[in-house]
């Protein structure tokens, strides 16, 4: 995507919201074209309104906002679980890239950002905190700040996720699931708008 | 010494933890902050924001207290007293005024080599942020 679209004068910044430096450095090995950065502190993710992974944001030539962060799939590995459809937002991009066609103005643009919460914005410092702490080798007191981030903002999926190689959980293993299964019954499916999502049950295309 | 982690770095503060406030001199405070306190409030450029609970966001003796005098200039600080670690960050209001704007919040961070990348380093191009993670 990166090769086709830079010609038309996009540029694609890989944004690593991790903690975790040798973990985003193993997966970063297996895309060299692409410039990645990491957010350690989740600081990109909370002035981005980013409340889930992968997820992109859309800026453009002028600095200026024009598609909130969404979900959005790099191919259709996860379909099954996610039940995304990665070829929407790519035609989506395509069209924007080429043509400069937007699907969304900027009243909805804005409407759909997501605003944090006051216990959010608390939940979020307390995680900074926790990776401080973490780096000093005070595992009890990163856990402290990690358990009273979750408390503040329960259904937050970046919070919560994010938390689960700091508390040495499998982010893939039964406590995520029952995490998804506690966000979704709480209505934080994980962003408003909902590029391409397909609802379990819908028909599959053939 | 303690540490105070705000949007961009960890900067090292002279904190004096006394009943469970974390207070810092009027100058110390503002070389975090960019806030000044004066007799009528914290003050920026040519903004003032009154104190209304002096007692709280001041010690007797004219210390400042980082988790209250945040809340006067429109942030949120976090301050793990015992272990002499804070987190200043923008409060939900203010983070919210700024989406409304639609305005790129700026960043910088540093690449897998450890250089600095910046939102600017692509001014006047289109910018995908492609937010992902290893877990």
């Amino acid at each position: 995507m990166q090769e086709e679209l830079a010609g038309h004068g996009l540029t694609i910044i890989a944004v690593a919201i991790d903690s975790d430096l040798e973990a985003v450095k193993e997966w970063a090995a297996h895309a060299p074209e692409l410039t990645i950065v990491i957010d350690r502190d989740f600081t990109v993710a909370e002035q981005y309104g980013i409340v889930n992974v992968p997820a992109t944001v859309w800026i453009d030539e002028t600095g200026r906002i024009v598609r909130p962060a969404d979900t959005a799939m790099a191919d259709d590995r996860f379909r099954e679980f996610a039940h995304v459809d990665s070829s929407v937002h790519h035609g989506q991009l395509r069209a924007w890239v080429n043509d400069g066609v937007l699907d969304l103005d900027e009243a909805a643009v804005a409407d759909l950002m997501e605003r944090p919460s006051p216990e959010l914005q608390q939940a979020r410092l307390h995680r900074r905190i926790a990776v401080a702490l973490h780096d000093r080798g005070d595992v009890d007191g990163a856990r402290e700040h990690l358990a009273t981030a979750a408390e503040l903002a329960p259904h937050d999926w970046v919070i919560r996720r994010g938390s689960l190689p700091m508390n040495d959980v499998d982010p893939f293993g039964a406590q995520f699931l029952d995490l998804v299964g506690v966000c979704l019954e709480a209505g934080s499916p994980g962003y408003r708008l909902a590029t391409g999502r397909e609802y379990p049950g819908d028909p599959k295309p053939a | 010494m303690a540490t105070v982690i705000n949007d961009t770095q960890h900067v090292e503060v002279q904190a004096r933890i006394a009943d469970d406030r974390w207070l810092m001199e009027p100058n110390a405070f503002e070389a975090l902050t960019g806030w000044t306190l004066k007799p009528e409030g914290m003050c920026r450029e040519d903004v003032c924001a009154p104190i209304y609970r002096k007692e709280a966001v001041l010690s007797p003796d004219g210390m400042v207290d980082l988790v209250e005098a945040a809340q006067v200039i429109g942030m949120t600080a976090v301050a793990d007293i015992a272990r002499r670690v804070a987190a200043l960050g923008a409060s939900a209001a203010a983070r919210a005024e700024s989406m409304t704007t639609l305005q790129a919040p700026a960043f910088t961070l540093p690449d897998m080599a450890g250089k600095p990348v910046s939102l600017h380093d692509f001014d006047r191009r289109k910018v995908l942020l492609l937010a992902w993670s290893s877990w």
